[in-house]
């Protein structure tokens, strides 16, 4: 591992500021654990980008949501999505008052329950799951979020000179679709340990270096060119790509993902229930500039004040293992204070 | 629900403050919030008395040229059976614990039940029998109890009250010095992770660590500064709760903290912190930098895998030393949930 | 959102699977992988097995866990 962290040291020393972003809560979260950011040289910055699904889930989704269970609706989601506050209260509230949130940890906990709607976040990964819900015909309120349309975008206008890619996500939809995107910077394929993503960091600076545009797959073992062709299909046959709103980056065109059975999306048989939301986000909260990238967690001043985790103010101080302010509050306190 | 309040722009939401005015879970859960409850009673309660040690596991008070040791503790735990004991074991080894790590011999102890109407009597009287094998094996008589009995729903099937009195000729509550070494008794996290695959239905070997510590610290009380039990806030909770209340910094290498083979896969599976990973029957101790060798061979008699984990700084927080750079170990916070991603 | 884990395919019913992480077991639902089979390793998230993948994988995951193994074996 050390050769590794050497030949880091030395191609950053002929390097100006080089800004590499991965775009996956895990590797933010092992970035954060293992102290990486702190090995390496002052002028190569991670920056973590929106990777969070809680995080990047719209304060109009999270208040249709809450809506939905007030307004007696069964629920289902994954465990962080109930603790994210909405512009006037949050699911766990909902639920304390009485609404029927179930958090589930694996998608098969509610197969079977019909009168059920899942609320569905997550990106790539997941999104197998809830086909395999839609399949099964379990109601979905789809918040599911495509990965490689926001890197488009955020390429552009954060000056990101390479991407660590998602090593999951990758798993699902394939290496080859990342080359396919027409991205100007170099991309590498990562694994989850400490170690792979010191070797990704590595390798994309020797991409920069040399001035190499392409994606190379440092997670072989796990990701292949085509990723996994049944959870495709599946996906393909039950759900349909739709514009998408994100938290701190708006409507994103085709990065959104709703049922193509209308009766099962929870978004038109429940429209009704939706009309009169008015969503507001904390005033002053930057988790839209932090999802971005373009603000630290600690730049923001609700950090660590009027905003913790015990009582979130926005969705990036929610979830430990995946939201940057939260897990910069877990692991970032700094070692001389 | 109505929560507009008036703000400069006139149209701001107002911030969802915690709601004050109702006992959060997270209250209960062994960390910070925990621990700013329960200073906020303190400061209701006040009295001035005799009594030492009233921040610690323990109370103690000087009677008959030694000291008597009392503590007091409720027991709740879902599910109240899993792998290795039940709740009775949980609610007679705390409490023993409690005593144990003050350097105090148990004497005795109070039992009481609040149990609600329709639990099963077979697990009732399992529950009891449990803590009457474990009062006779170790020699802790239960002298004095307590049983209630409210309406089905008030009370989730049973909860227990033991509190415990012992005596000690010294309290461990020596001093600590940089360079002290920071020793647990054995691998982390094993009761947590028994509870924590029953509740995600995860099938697993591995049982509760519970059990009664007194046999292990009386091996050791002599050699040792002060110890604490890790309980359900788990290695951090206990760390950071001895480094503060020392004024001190520790640094703890996280490559040696013991940890059995299914322990560190319920921490992937699950995507949790072996830090916040509950134990019932582990102390964190520490010792001169002299003892500690000494400490360590009589622990493992117990358990193979009590070690040197870490070391005592000048300074505050606590630090672990990953393999790659270091990192503050904090309070833990919130309720424990598994990550999906 | 990746939280995915290799494990070991023990048993195999129909489109389930028995599928052991290191000392901890579960059922897993196999749709999306052709053909498991018994001793083979597979990557789970959320309940669903995604890919298939070599033995090396999970060891690597439990790396640590091995290392402590392999000192106390060198101890005892």
């Amino acid at each position: 591992m050390n050769e590794y962290i050497e030949k880091i040291n030395t191609l950053a020393r002929d390097m100006g500021e080089v800004k590499i972003m991965e775009v996956c809560g895990g590797h933010t979260n092992t970035i954060m654990r293992y102290g990486i950011r702190d090995i390496l040289p002052a002028n190569i910055k991670l920056i973590s980008g929106p990777g969070c699904p809680v995080c990047v889930t719209s304060q109009y989704d999270i208040d249709c949501a809450i809506e939905l269970a007030l307004g007696g609706v069964k629920l289902a989601t994954y465990g962080d999505m109930i603790h994210v506050p909405g512009t006037k209260t949050s699911l766990l509230d909902a639920r304390a008052r009485g609404a029927d949130v179930k958090v589930i940890y694996s998608a098969d906990q509610i197969v079977g329950e019909k009168d059920r709607v899942f609320f569905a976040v997550g990106f790539e990964t997941t999104t197998p799951m809830t086909a395999t819900m839609l399949k099964n015909n379990i109601p979905v309120f789809c918040a599911h979020k495509l990965i490689p349309p926001a890197m488009k975008i955020l390429v552009g206008e954060m000056n990101i000179q390479g991407f660590i890619d998602p090593g999951h996500v990758s798993t699902i939809i394939g290496s080859d679709i990342w080359g396919e995107l027409n991205i100007p910077v170099p991309q590498v394929i990562s694994g989850f340990k400490p170690e792979a993503l010191v070797r990704a960091t590595c390798i994309l600076l020797e991409l920069i270096k040399n001035k190499e545009v392409k994606v190379v797959n440092d997670y072989p073992e796990v990701v292949f060119g085509k990723g996994n062709l049944l959870a495709k299909k599946l996906i393909e046959e039950t759900m349909k790509p739709v514009d998408a709103e994100w938290r701190g980056m708006g409507v994103i065109p085709g990065s959104g993902l709703a049922p193509r059975n209308e009766l099962l999306d929870a978004r038109i048989i429940y429209k009704d229930l939706f009309k009169n939301i008015v969503s507001r986000e904390y005033p002053g909260c930057r988790c839209g500039e932090i999802v971005r990238g373009m603000v630290e967690p600690r730049e923001c001043p609700f950090f660590g004040t009027v905003c913790t985790p015990e009582n979130p103010q926005g969705a990036c101080m929610v979830s430990e293992s995946e939201g940057a302010c939260a897990i910069a509050y877990k692991y970032g306190k700094s070692l001389a204070e | 629900m109505d929560d507009k309040k008036e703000c400069l722009t006139g149209n701001c939401p107002t911030p969802i403050e915690a709601d004050v005015g109702s006992i959060r879970l997270s209250e209960g859960s062994g960390g910070r919030e925990m621990q700013e409850l329960i200073s906020q009673i303190r400061s209701k309660l006040g009295a001035e008395s005799d009594w030492k040690n009233t921040q610690d596991d323990a109370a103690s008070i000087d009677f008959a040229g030694k000291k008597l040791v009392f503590t007091s503790d409720s027991y709740v735990v879902t599910p109240i059976f899993f792998p290795g004991g039940n709740i009775g074991k949980i609610a007679f080894c705390g409490t023993v614990n409690d005593l144990a790590v003050m350097g105090a011999r148990p004497l005795g102890l109070s039992l009481s039940f609040v149990l609600e109407e329709g639990f099963s009597k077979k697990d009732f009287f399992s529950i009891v029998e449990t803590i009457g094998e474990l009062s006779k094996k170790h020699g802790v008589p239960i002298v004095t109890g307590d049983t209630k009995v409210v309406e089905h729903g008030s009370v989730d099937k049973i909860i227990i009250n033991t509190s415990g009195v012992g005596s000690a000729e010294i309290i461990l509550d020596e001093p600590l010095e940089v360079g002290d070494q920071i020793i647990v008794s054995g691998g982390i996290g094993e009761h947590g992770t028994a509870l924590l695959a029953r509740r995600f239905e995860l099938e697993t070997l591995i049982e509760t660590d519970s059990k009664p510590l007194w046999d292990e610290i009386n091996s050791v009380r002599g050699l040792i500064r002060q110890a604490k039990d890790v309980t359900r806030g788990g290695l951090a909770a206990i760390l950071n709760e001895i480094a503060e209340k020392n004024g001190k910094q520790f640094l703890i290498n996280e490559e040696k903290i013991p940890i059995e083979h299914e322990v560190r896969a319920l921490t992937e599976v699950l995507g949790i912190e072996l830090y916040n990973l509950a134990c019932e029957g582990r102390f964190v101790c520490i010792a001169s930098h002299k003892n500690s060798d000494e400490v360590v061979q009589k622990l493992k008699q117990f358990n193979k895998h009590a070690c040197v984990v870490g070391e005592v700084l000048d300074g505050k927080n606590v630090i672990v030393q990953t393999r790659f750079g270091k990192k503050v170990l904090n309070m833990p916070h919130g309720n424990i949930v598994p990550r999906i991603c | 959102m990746c939280l995915a884990v290799p494990g070991k395919i023990i048993e195999v019913d129909g489109k389930k699977a028995v599928v052991d992480f290191g000392g901890i077991r579960r059922r897993v639902d196999t749709s999306f992988i052709e053909n498991p089979v018994v001793g083979e390793y597979v990557i789970v998230h959320v309940g669903f097995a995604i890919q298939k993948v070599e033995e090396i994988v999970a060891r690597e995951t439990y790396r640590l866990l091995d290392d402590f193994d392999k000192e106390e074996l060198a101890k005892s």
